[in-house]
């Protein structure tokens, strides 16, 4: 078989990138002569100490993550927080008006360099289904006003949902954002790759992103998220909307599987010691600039552990469980094998992409759910991806190792992991746990499945949707020439997939009532510009009891089921 | 956090952006702060000074705007129902029509209250307020937001829905005459300080934009001005719960006072009976406070103006010229105070 990785996919995309426009982040330079260099490239901070901007996420009924990230220098590899002192008081309110006149909680948290000056405050005792406004002040300023939004409780008439995924900074601007930032939406979820650890021109090459080399250092990753956060259209949607944030393999390591890296020969994975001290400052990092409620109590640097997977309720209307994909998963099979892929340990019965204690808690919230929706959102395509039907890009013609057998498009996604695959599909079946939808990340591209009770057998039940949301920036199909062969070739052979668009970028919305899910994928028409329009391109409807249906945009399989 | 305004950033007003301060020597702690008076050569000079008056630079330890509103200047009609968005950030005037460019005062404005990518709303569509301002502003690095419809009543229900969103639902709804503005001014300064939706409707027949946002709510309906400015039976098929009205603009005006919160103590006053009063009056809103309507004399307060200022001890702002309100009609605001 041949070994395509991953890796190798990502590397041929950048090769096919638009490229050209590359800035080189130098090093020594004082802070205004970085700044100059960055503004072409679409970065411009807020006024210190607050560059970053501020942000919400974690919505409850009658609570919300406020989160900021002081500094004056934030490209600053020795120090990202500049000349803020070492320890600092930083005082916050939350107000029911933008003018912040009526003050409803207050207090002062400390922040110090220990933690990068990242300050995080839950602040609780809020009215279910409102909106919030918020501020952080020290030093003598004030960061800009941030707007947030609680959870509803019962009886909740409708949710808004935007996801969004996959935002590589050098390969486009972020303009997804831009116009997410005009949108009505309750809640954004962030389903991972908030970020890319690549050196500089590893991967896109429209615009740099500091630090020059590959991250692996606790301050390096405070530094290129940093940069992420120079984006004002992504720092803008923070200060809109509370965020529920996930990572992808990104945030650490390409690929990343637990304990397994992608590789042993990057200086940061070296080692099993390099490479646990390399989760730890990731974890570390992701929790000082995510919005994110856990704390990262029992991270250690020789034992890394950060439990994010969490459960959020949004009144009688939607149940969320949100996945960590990564942390507890085993490695992947088959050599970690793309677009033909077909080992026996895909169906080893000990392989896990959850680990066993978030399986039992996610089985357990989906049989005790009582909204009218559950939602997983999470990083992988859980549908089976067949690709028997790529006879022209498949290197052997398509028959594969296996005659009969089938081959699949990924080991990286659940079909890496057929066994708990199917005890997902057959939990929600065998307890007939209704009205169950899946909202997916990591592949760059627009896609819809059924989910089936047999992925194998088209005549098996239903048991729920899913929605594979396209990147913010990063490249998919269109570094292959586009939708073609794969779209109809994966059609052929994946009755349950109804949709595929694999080189568009934008967000995603899920519009949510008792009645049904419309699903609308927005598109930009440039990522490699700093300003952009945006359509929408499909629009899909799942009907409460029902299957979903596609209402507008074309494109769809033929043949579905 | 503090909101109001620092009594030494309000002298550095007098000098930079010629706000006229006028205080008495004998001030003492005791007494309310002294006014402020706030005016320009035109209406974009004049909303900049406001801005200026109310809002710190971004990031500074003052109060900061959450985003801007932009309005043309030779027409009171759109930004009249722009007052619920005013809570977050000023309102801008450009010069209208689809030849009106963006003056650099507005410009350099936007820049220094805003944090990059921030919001600027722009109510009125292309032909009163051009697609060229539009492109200069995106062009600074901020996300436009145009706010219209086909007429003057459906572009208020695009704001007060655009308000919804940006505020969330309000339980009260605000409906005033679309033909002229002293009402509307009013309402819009009570829809900025409570984060009251406000929209318009013909006087004399119910506009369908009005009705169709309605009718998808169930809030509590509340007419500004009397009968002459919005007839019973449009009231009726507003489903309107009630009205604020007096016998007079200045009366109605006056009459708002009480649906403010209890924590609002300060009061605006412009002329209310010039034709271009709406000028204030639109921007007005940014202050948070009860806007009240003078006039038509210059140099003396009128009856409702005196009474609604009894007891209100907190910032008072009076918007324009001396030739609008004359130094003698606000030395009397300020005494009647006391």
């Amino acid at each position: 078989m041949s070994r395509w990785t991953r890796r190798s996919f990502m590397q041929a995309a950048t090769a096919a990138g638009v490229g050209g426009l590359l800035l080189p982040y130098g090093v020594g330079l004082t802070r205004d002569q970085a700044q100059a260099q960055m503004l072409p490239l679409g970065v411009r901070f807020d006024p210190d100490p607050f560059p970053l901007g501020v942000a919400s996420g974690d919505p409850t009924a009658d609570s919300v993550i406020l989160q900021t990230r002081l500094s004056d220098d934030p490209f600053n590899l020795d120090t990202p927080w500049g000349s803020v002192p070492e320890d600092v008081d930083v005082e916050w309110a939350v107000a029911a008006d933008p003018r912040m006149r009526r003050v409803v909680d207050s207090g002062v948290v400390g922040s110090s360099s220990a933690n990068g000056h990242a300050v995080h405050v839950d602040v609780t005792g809020l009215e279910p289904g409102r909106h919030y406004w918020y501020q952080f002040r020290a030093l003598g300023a004030s960061s800009r006003i941030g707007r947030t939004r609680t959870a509803g409780i019962a009886p909740l008439q409708r949710l808004r949902v935007a996801y969004v995924s996959c935002q590589s900074f050098p390969h486009g601007y972020f303009t997804a954002y831009q116009n997410l930032c005009r949108e009505d939406i309750d809640v954004v979820m962030h389903l991972g790759d908030y970020m890319y650890e690549y050196a500089e021109g590893e991967y896109g090459d429209l615009r740099s992103s500091p630090p020059v080399a590959e991250v692996f250092s606790l301050n390096s990753y405070r530094v290129r998220y940093a940069a992420y956060r120079g984006d004002p259209w992504l720092r803008e949607a923070h200060a809109l909307f509370p965020f529920i944030t996930t990572w992808d393999d990104h945030e650490i390591d390409n690929n990343w599987a637990g304990e397994s890296p992608e590789n042993d020969t990057d200086e940061g994975n070296a080692t099993p010691e390099a490479y646990a001290l390399r989760r730890y400052n990731a974890f570390q990092a992701y929790r000082e600039n995510m919005p994110i409620r856990p704390a990262p109590e029992d991270n250690d640097p020789a034992a890394p552990a950060y439990q994010i997977y969490r459960q959020f309720i949004f009144g009688d209307l939607l149940d969320v469980s949100v996945l960590d994909t990564r942390q507890y998963r085993t490695d992947q099979p088959c050599d970690d094998g793309f677009v033909a892929v077909n080992c026996a340990d895909q169906a080893d019965p000990d392989a896990t992409i959850m680990g066993h204690t978030q399986r039992d808690w996610l089985f357990g919230n989906l049989s005790t759910s009582t909204t009218a929706w559950r939602m997983i959102a999470q990083q992988l395509i859980v549908s089976q991806v067949s690709s028997l039907g790529l006879e022209t890009v498949l290197p052997d013609g398509g028959a594969g190792p296996a005659q009969g057998a089938n081959l699949y498009f990924s080991a990286d996604q659940w079909d890496g992991y057929l066994v708990e695959r199917q005890a997902l599909m057959s939990h929600l079946a065998d307890n007939a746990i209704p009205d169950t939808f899946v909202i997916t990340g990591d592949i760059h591209s627009s896609w819809v499945f059924d989910l089936k009770e047999d992925f194998d057998d088209p005549s098996s039940a239903t048991v729920g949707t899913e929605f594979v949301g396209t990147s913010v920036t990063s490249p998919g199909f269109e570094a292959f020439g586009g939708n073609e062969p794969f779209r109809t070739g994966l059609y052929a052979t994946n009755p349950h997939m109804k949709y595929l668009e694999g080189t568009l970028k934008g967000y995603t919305i899920a519009d949510i009532t008792h009645d049904g899910v419309t699903m609308t994928y927005r598109v930009v028409d440039t990522i490699e510009e700093n300003r952009s329009g945006v359509a929408t391109q499909s629009e899909w409807l799942l009907p409460r009891g029902g299957v979903v249906e596609q209402v507008s945009g074309g494109d769809a399989n033929p043949t579905p089921l | 956090m503090p909101s109001s305004l620092p009594a030494v950033r309000r002298l550095l007003l007098t000098l930079v952006v010629g706000v006229a301060l006028f205080t008495t020597a004998s001030a003492v702690l005791a007494q309310p702060p002294a006014p402020v008076r706030v005016e320009g050569d035109s209406p974009a000079e004049f909303s900049v000074a406001l801005s200026q008056a109310v809002f710190d630079d971004a990031g500074g330890a003052g109060t900061v705007a959450l985003h801007a509103v932009i309005g043309r200047d030779d027409d009171f009609a759109d930004s009249l129902a722009a007052g619920p968005l005013l809570n977050g950030g000023p309102l801008l005037y450009v010069p209208g029509g689809d030849g009106g460019t963006l003056p650099d005062a507005v410009a350099a404005e936007l820049q220094r209250i805003l944090p990059p990518a921030s919001i600027v709303h722009i109510v009125g569509g292309t032909a009163a307020v051009s697609q060229e301002v539009e492109d200069a502003i995106d062009a600074l690095g901020f996300i436009v937001v145009r706010l219209a419809g086909e007429e003057r009543t459906a572009t208020a229900v695009a704001i007060a829905e655009r308000a919804e969103q940006e505020m969330g639902p309000s339980g009260t709804v605000l409906v005033a005459a679309a033909g002229d503005w002293p009402d509307a001014v009013a309402g819009g300064s009570l829809a900025a300080s409570e984060l009251l939706p406000l929209v318009l409707t013909d006087g004399t027949t119910a506009s369908a934009a009005t009705l169709g946002y309605l009718a998808d709510r169930d809030v509590e309906v509340v007419v500004l001005g009397g009968t002459a400015a919005i007839s019973d039976e449009v009231a009726t098929a507003l489903g309107a719960d009630r009205r604020i009205e007096g016998a007079t603009r200045a009366h109605t005006a006056a009459a708002t006072v009480g649906a403010f919160g209890d924590d609002v103590t300060g009061t605006s006053i412009i002329q209310g009976y010039d034709d271009d009063g709406w000028v204030q009056g639109n921007a007005a809103a940014v202050l948070l406070q009860p806007l009240l309507l003078n006039g038509p004399a210059v140099d003396q307060l009128n009856p409702p103006v005196l009474g609604a200022l009894e007891g209100r001890d907190g910032e008072l702002f009076v918007l324009g010229g001396t030739d609008l309100v004359g130094q003698d009609a606000a030395q009397q605001a300020d005494d009647a105070r006391g």
